[in-house]
């Protein structure tokens, strides 16, 4: 068949499909092409969906490093931030608890702990208020619900220094809370542990008796918890007993105190 | 007869690939034209005009059921495609080498394109012309030749693997 035959025959076609479709004659023909493409096209535009998820994978390995380095570091930041909000939760619950005693009290200054005595066999903490805020030698300074931690040594216009209650060279009237006529003085021993000592011997002491201070020194009030007795040494020759006393608070790991400045 | 029947049903095949594969790739790689190097590989390989004419009207025709331009523009930029190649073949690029493929795949391709446009623009076609770009238009035809080409190549290689009679014919001089 010669070209300028087909030709012919071609534009003759093309002229009697348009004619077709304009006037609608080609109707049923056309819907079923129209549905034969739906049904297969909807296969392949999947087909399609499918190969640009596996093209978009392996044309995004290097963003897929940028985003892991990204989720790698947003990690460590909500590690950080997670242990903040620790560090935060615990200081809110020291807080209230803090609160708890201090609600009759008349004043007190809240402060920081910034840091530790740098002098060997003390047990001495800084914080971070002073003789600007009121704070003077010899005040007492708790933490938790009424536990008293030491008495302040030194102060600085922002700065103090507290003598904890296991520091050797602290000394303070206690008495067991089970009975108002025991009395004794707790000294510390080299930041290690604590002794009741000058207990006489017609007294009774017992494990587990909470010994609170005496209040018979000036500038240290009744009440405050030190410690709970842990054992008791008796001996029929000495003229006092003593007792080791078993503090209820971590005294290395105090982070907000209360020096109580009436 | 089972030739034709063959491109019958090449042609819908053909025209659903286009459509609903190629056409949702991303630029440029939707610019390939599927129904155009189908054409153009068996008008190269067979010589056949009326079996290319077939193929490009049943093809042809399955693409004008899913564009948006009047019906019969895509039909009649395929017979002037396919014409064209078909005189370019018979009168320029006769050795029937990869080189004559490729010249015969680009020209092809800016033929098509422009007698779509002279169709759209005599007829101004106003909800086709302002979604068409010129210069966008005119542009897109570099990525379109290169797939196309690269799509030709890679058939032709494959044929004449697999058969002696695709070799291309080169005058030698002694």
């Amino acid at each position: 068949m010669s070209g300028k035959r087909l030709t012919i025959i071609y534009l003759f076609l093309l002229l009697l499909v348009a004619v077709g479709h304009y006037l609608g004659w080609l109707a049923a023909p056309e819907n079923l092409g129209r549905f034969f493409l739906n049904r297969t096209g909807q296969s392949l535009y999947n087909i399609n969906l499918s190969l640009r998820d596996f093209l978009n994978r392996w044309s995004s390995l290097s963003q897929l490093s940028d985003a892991n380095q990204n989720c790698i570091s947003r990690l460590r930041q909500l590690a950080y931030n997670q242990a903040e909000l620790q560090q935060s939760r615990e200081e809110n619950m020291q807080l209230r608890q803090q609160l708890n005693f201090l609600k009759n009290r008349r004043a007190f200054i809240v402060a920081e702990v910034v840091g530790k005595g740098s002098e060997p066999s003390t047990s001495l903490l800084i914080i971070n208020v002073g003789a600007a805020r009121g704070v003077k030698i010899d005040q007492p300074v708790i933490a938790g619900e009424g536990f008293l931690i030491g008495r302040v040594v030194k102060t600085e216009d922002n700065r103090a220094w507290v003598r904890l209650i296991n520091d050797n060279q602290s000394k303070i009237a206690a008495t067991i809370l089970s009975s108002r006529k025991t009395s004794g003085v707790m000294i510390g021993e080299h930041g290690l542990s604590i002794r009741l000592t000058l207990v006489p011997q017609n007294e009774v002491l017992a494990a587990e008796d909470l010994v609170i201070t005496s209040g018979l020194e000036s500038n240290l009030p009744r009440g405050l918890i030190l410690g709970q007795v842990e054992t008791v040494a008796k001996e029929p020759y000495e003229p006092f007993q003593s007792a080791v006393i078993k503090p209820l608070l971590n005294l290395q790991q105090l982070s907000i105190v209360t020096v109580l400045t009436d | 007869m089972w030739r034709w029947l063959v491109l019958l049903l090449l042609g819908p095949i053909i025209a659903a690939i286009q459509n609903s594969l190629i056409a949702n790739f991303n630029y440029p790689f939707n610019q390939l034209n599927l129904t155009l190097c189908a054409l153009l590989f068996l008008l190269f390989t067979t010589d056949n005009l009326a079996a290319t004419l077939s193929l490009a009207f049943c093809a042809g025709w399955f693409i004008e059921l899913s564009t948006a331009a009047p019906f019969g523009f895509y039909l009649f930029s395929c017979f002037l495609a396919v014409f064209s190649a078909n005189w370019m073949c018979r009168n320029i690029f006769t050795n029937r080498s990869l080189w004559a493929l490729l010249a015969l795949g680009a020209i092809s391709a800016a033929i098509l394109r422009l007698s779509w446009w002279l169709a759209i623009m005599l007829f101004s076609v106003k909800f086709v012309l302002p979604a068409v770009n010129p210069r966008d238009y005119w542009f897109s035809l570099l990525p379109e030749i290169i797939l196309n080409n690269l799509l030709l190549t890679l058939g032709l290689i494959l044929a004449q693997r697999f058969t002696k009679k695709m070799r291309g014919l080169f005058l030698i001089k002694n």
